[in-house]
This record gives structure tokens, sequence and C-alpha cells, in this order.
């Protein structure tokens, strides 16, 4: 019974947690803080797991805080301000059927993994039911939210899902294409601000329903 | 010569552009660089085709005689590339389309993204592969939203948000492969991501993980293939970019998308010891992108997104011939070669329309075959050529496959062959429209002279009608069967 308040799941649960809270937040400042806490509980994991036994894991946690925590968030809010950018974003779901929404996804995700032919032990099968929610909270975001910095977010919630999921999967990674993986994240994280600011700047608005010229 | 050395010329080459304020030696410096780059690839690829000992091919690179045959594509589309821009850029800078920054921009990432696809092909480490392909969306989003125009803006958007997500779900099932041989317990460390020992021990790796796996693979760069559903990127980005990136992006990029695809097939279909999911999957999606083109096709009225319509088919019948055996796989690598160079000579051609006419609907385009008849003439070629009339290479590799079709599934082949008649009907019409509308306007026009760009595409042609030469004849059909040895296939169940 201990094994479930171990640090690593109790990490996990924040992450998640974080997450959903984000998940219906229309302040980029608030979804930007929320990103970086659910980061900074990923990290958390990386470090109770460099304790159990994997020696580079917490190379990966410092480097999470360093580049998920601080770099992204900066560069998102950076990209945001300098376009003027109106920081009270739209969506097409209120915070109540938002909160509902992703109360559905967790359920949905645990009937997934439930079934899955995938045999874990039981904390690493709470790590795993985690990351697919996060990818699956990151999918839903992306679609249901109708701005920009929103789909860039939803973008992050699903990578950092995944990264959950190759902690879960293989374990540890080569150091140098873990270092890689980062640097391909923070590139899209700056191609997408760099081209929010464009849109911002062009029609005015972060709404991508005004990007519906291109029809057949 | 190991792959450090092309790796080192093209960040060099990518990086000098910025060392010159003049726009003519940005350009000779790109030129040059692109050249070195193309020398030292070749240089450390074509010794396979010689049957010399690959000395660097383990670790961090696997090179086997489908990707020497691809990279080599990749080289010969991308000098293409960049002599048609040397003209290209030189035009639209001239005219103030561009600005310096911007022509910087362009040749700095277009050196970065042919380099990409070079490593994703050689790659051993399957995530080194990930972040390779992941890395040509990075690179090419700047340049499909370069005209920063509210259209190029919209695509490039879509472009990155799409793509992005689809490889990111690649990964999904390129950690779930990785997973499936640490579960085997054959594996040490991080021999679980090294291609070659997955595939010399795919047989051991369990079947229910490699089926999810292959699903998420499948879809995943299944998106950056342009299959259908997940296309929608495609028509805006082809469209949008400047011309000489969309002959790379139809050209090669495709081609190094479905490389990967490909790659895990053999995977997957050694770990379930049978074709018939893997085929079942290349089917359905390669059926879809042929419908689908079709359809749109008829009312289509802007000649590049014609162009990029005509990709997503032509990337739907090389998955539908990859799932018809050996003949089929024969087929598909033909037809690879041919569509590259028949797509690249065609955005080429597009790109010199849009120059002259500064419109991509075909209504704005007036007296084509007065006004650019060089440019004309060699795009009728290559609408020919890519609707495959023999003797275009892409009617040889078409012919084939629909041999083996035929034998295999007769009424998907039917359908097929419908739908490749409707397209065809639909790119000649508007084709026809597009180049032989009448004058407009009474003022007197400047016949295009002949220029790079010209001989680009000519050679590009010429090119096409000798590899049918060749390819009919019993050495160019023995290379093709080593080329499918290579990617390894399984025998029919």
């Amino acid at each position: 019974m201990l094994n479930i308040f171990s640090s690593y799941t109790l990490c996990a649960g924040l992450t998640l947690f974080f997450t959903v809270l984000l998940f219906a937040k229309f302040r980029l400042p608030a979804l930007v803080r929320f990103y970086a806490l659910s980061s900074l509980a990923l990290a958390g994991i990386a470090f109770a797991l460099s304790v159990e036994g994997d020696e580079h894991a917490w190379i990966i946690g410092l480097v999470t805080i360093i580049v998920k925590v601080l770099l992204i968030p900066f560069l998102i809010l950076f990209a945001a301000r300098k376009s003027k950018a109106s920081l009270r974003l739209q969506s097409f779901l209120r915070p109540a059927p938002s909160y509902f929404l992703a109360a559905c996804i967790l359920l949905l995700t645990l009937f997934i993994t439930f079934d899955s032919p995938f045999v874990f032990g039981k904390s690493i099968g709470i790590l795993f039911f985690v990351s697919i929610s996060l990818v699956m909270l990151g999918i839903t975001m992306m679609i249901v939210r109708r701005d920009l910095y929103s789909q860039i977010i939803g973008f992050l919630v699903l990578e950092n899902g995944l990264a959950l999921f190759g902690i879960v999967t293989v374990g540890s990674i080569p150091i140098l294409i873990e270092l890689g993986i980062f640097l391909v994240i923070t590139t899209s994280v700056f191609i997408m601000s760099s081209l929010s600011s464009n849109v911002q700047e062009l029609y005015g608005s972060g709404d991508t329903e005004k990007l519906r010229e291109l029809t057949d | 010569m190991t792959p450090f050395i092309f790796i080192v010329v093209s960040l060099l080459g990518s990086g000098v552009v910025y060392l010159f304020k003049n726009e003519k030696y940005i350009r000779i410096s790109a030129l040059v660089s692109a050249i070195l780059f193309a020398v030292t690839t070749l240089a450390t690829i074509l010794p396979i085709f010689f049957n010399t000992p690959i000395v660097w091919s383990f670790g961090w690179w696997y090179l086997d005689r489908f990707a020497a045959l691809l990279a080599t594509l990749v080289v010969a589309i991308y000098v293409g590339a960049i002599l048609a821009s040397y003209r290209y850029i030189k035009e639209e800078y001239h005219e103030k389309v561009l600005s310096l920054a911007q022509v910087r921009l362009y040749f700095s990432l277009i050196h970065l993204f042919a380099l990409f696809m070079i490593v994703a092909l050689l790659a051993n480490n399957i995530i080194l592969l990930w972040i390779a392909i992941e890395c040509t969306t990075l690179s090419t989003t700047f340049l499909v939203g370069l005209y920063k125009k509210d259209a190029s803006i919209e695509a490039a958007w879509k472009y990155i948000l799409l793509c992005s997500t689809g490889i990111s779900l690649g990964l999904v099932g390129v950690l779930l492969m990785s997973y499936s041989a640490r579960v085997a317990g054959i594996a040490h460390g991080s021999e679980i991501f090294m291609l070659d020992f997955l595939r010399t021990h795919a047989a051991s790796l369990s079947p229910e993980i490699i089926r999810i796996s292959f699903v998420f693979l499948f879809i995943g760069v299944g998106t950056k293939v342009g299959l259908v559903p997940m296309h929608s990127w495609l028509p805006d980005a082809h469209s949008k970019a400047p011309s000489p990136v969309s002959a790379m992006f139809s050209g090669i990029l495709l081609n190094v998308a479905l490389f990967a695809i490909i790659r895990f097939k053999f995977i997957a279909d050694t770990a379930l010891h049978s074709t018939h999911f893997t085929n079942t999957f290349f089917l359905i999606f390669g059926l879809f992108s042929l419908i689908l083109p079709a359809f749109i096709l008829l009312v289509q009225r802007n000649y590049k997104r014609m162009l990029a319509y005509s990709s997503i088919e032509h990337m739907g019948l090389l998955v539908f011939a990859f799932s018809l055996g050996p003949i089929g796989m024969m087929a598909s690598i033909i037809h690879m070669i041919g569509h590259s160079l028949t797509k690249s000579m065609l955005f080429l051609g597009a790109g010199e329309i849009l120059l002259r006419y500064k419109s991509t609907k075909v209504d704005n385009i007036d007296g084509a075959y007065k006004k650019i008849p060089y440019t004309s003439g060699l795009f009728l070629l290559g609408i020919l050529s890519i609707i495959a009339l023999p003797p275009s290479l892409l009617f040889v590799s078409e012919y084939s496959m629909f041999a083996a079709a035929f034998t295999l599934h007769p009424v998907w082949a039917l359908l097929a062959l419908v739908a490749l008649s409707i397209i065809a009907f639909g790119m000649l019409r508007l084709t026809l429209t597009l180049l032989f509308s009448r004058i407009k306007d009474t003022e007197t026009y400047t016949r295009e002279k002949w220029n790079i760009t010209h001989t680009v595409m000519t050679v590009e042609v010429v090119l096409l009608v000798a590899l049918t030469v060749v390819f009919t004849t019993t050495p160019g059909i023995d290379f093709i069967q080593s080329i499918v040895r290579d990617i390894g296939f399984i025998s029919l169940q």
C-alpha cells in the first residue's frame, strides 16, 4: 500500500492535477503557470527515479526544469506580450463543461489502460495511466480550444505525456537523444510562438476561426 | 567518408549566408555549398552500390541500398531546386517581394532541410530518425510562411501543428517498438533503439505490442506522408511555399516519411509472421488517398493545389502498391523515382508561371502558350508524364503495380484505376485551360527566354525517359530487386 504514496506516483498525480486545472483556464499567464507547475512535477518524477537507481534521470529532471519550467513559459509569454495579444483567450467551452470533459477523458483513459496488453507493476501502472491521460488531454485541448496559444499549450501537454510515456516504456534514453528531443520541443514552441505573433499582427486576434481563407 | 563530413558542410553552408550583405553573393554561396553537400553526400553513400564494405554503417548510422537510393534522389532534387532557386529568388528579390533577411532565411533553412532529410534516411537509432523527421517540419515551417501573407501564415500554422502532432503520435509508436524489444528481454541498454538490432531480432518481439506500435506509427508518420484523412495540411503548405521548396516537399520529403513507415513495416511483418496486418493498412489508406484527390481535382482552379493533390494521389499509389507483395514493392520503388523527378519538374514549372503571372489561379493565366512557350511545353510534358503516359517511368511502375493488383485484389484495383482515370481527366482539363487560354489584353508582351529552370526541367524529363529504358532491361530490374531485397520482405500469406 505504501507504493501508492511513493514519491514518483505522488509527482505523477500532481502532474495530472495541474494539467486538469489548466484545461479550463482562460488567461494565458494562468495557463502557462499551471503548465510550468505540471512540468515541475514531471521533473520531480525524474528526480525520484534517479534516487531509485537510474543514474542519468537527474540530468533529465534538471533539463526539464530549465527548458519546460523556465524557458518555454518565458518564450510563450514573451511572444504574446510582444505582439500585444489579448491575454484573455477564446474557447468553445466555459469552465464547468471543460472540467466535465476532462473528467470524461480521465475515465476513458482508465478503461483503455485497464485492458491494455502491457504488464506493469502497480506504481508504474499509475505512471502509464497519467501519461496516456496527458496525451488525451493535450489532443482534446488542441481540438476544443479555438485560439492559437491554447493549441500550443495543448501540444506541450501532449509532449509532457509522451515524455512520461517514454519513462514508463523504455526507461532511460541515451542522453544525447534526450537532449535532442528537448531541443526539438523548444524549437517547436519558438516557431509556433513566432507564427502566433505573426497571426496576431496580421489578423488582430488569436482566434483560429479567422484562419479560414484556404479552402478548395 | 563518414556522414560527419556532409553534416559539417551543410551546417557551414547554412550559416555562411549570414556573412554576406550582397544578395548575389548569398545566392552564389548557397549554390556552392549545395554542390559541395551533394558531392560529399554522394561520395559517402554511392560506394554501397559497388558492393564496397561500408565501415561507418553501425552505431548511429545504417546504410543499405534503399536508403542510398532515396538519398541519391534527395540530393538530385535538392540540387535541381537550388539551381532553380538561384533564379527564382533573384527575380523575387528584384521585384521586392522578398527582403534580404527573407532571402538569407530561405537559403539557410533550405540547407538544413536537405541535411535533416539525409540524416533521417541514414539514421540507425529510431529516435534519431524521429528527431530528424520532426526537424524537417521545423526547418520548413518558416519556408512555408516565407511570404508573410495571410494565407501563407495560415498554411504554416496548419503545417506545423498537424505535422508535429502526427509525428508525436509516431513517437508513441517508436517508443512502443523499443518497449517490445525491452520486454522480450533480448536487448541491452540502448540496443533497443537500433534499427539493425530490431531488424535482426524482429521475430522475437511481442505481436500485440508491435500491432499497437505499428498503428501509431502508420497514423503518425502517415500524417507527414500526406495520406488521407491526415492530409489537410498538404495542399495548403505545398501551394503556399516558394516553388523550389514545394518541389522538394512533394518530390522528396513525402518519400522520406514513407521510408520511415516502410522500415517499420518490415520489422512489424517479421514480428507478426505475416504481412496481412500491415498490408491491410497500406491498402485501405492507399485507396482513400487515391479516391479523395479524384473528386477534388475535378473542381480545382488553382494549379499549385492541383499539383499538391496529385502528390497525395501518388503517395496513395505508392502505399497501395506496397501492399501487393514483391512485384508491388518493385513497382513502388520505380514509382518513387519517377514521381520525384516529375513532380519536382512540375513544381519548378509552376514557379515559372507564378513568376510571370503573379497568380496561382488558373483563371488569371492567359496566353501561356504564347508568352511563356518553353515553360508551357515542359509543363505539358510533365503533366503527360505524371498521368503515366508512356514513355514516362510512371507508366512502367503503374503497369507493374496493376498487374500485381489485379491478381490479388481485383475489385480494389478496378476502383483505383477508375480514380486514376478521373484524376487524369481532371488534371488534363485544368492544364489545357491553364496553358492554352486566349490572350486577354492586346498590349505587347515579352516572350520568355530560356533560363536555368528550364534546363533543370529538361534534364529531369530526359532522365525520366532514360530511366524508363533502363528499368525495362534486365540490369535495371536486377538493381530494383536488390533494393527490394534490402528492404526485406517475407512471403505473402
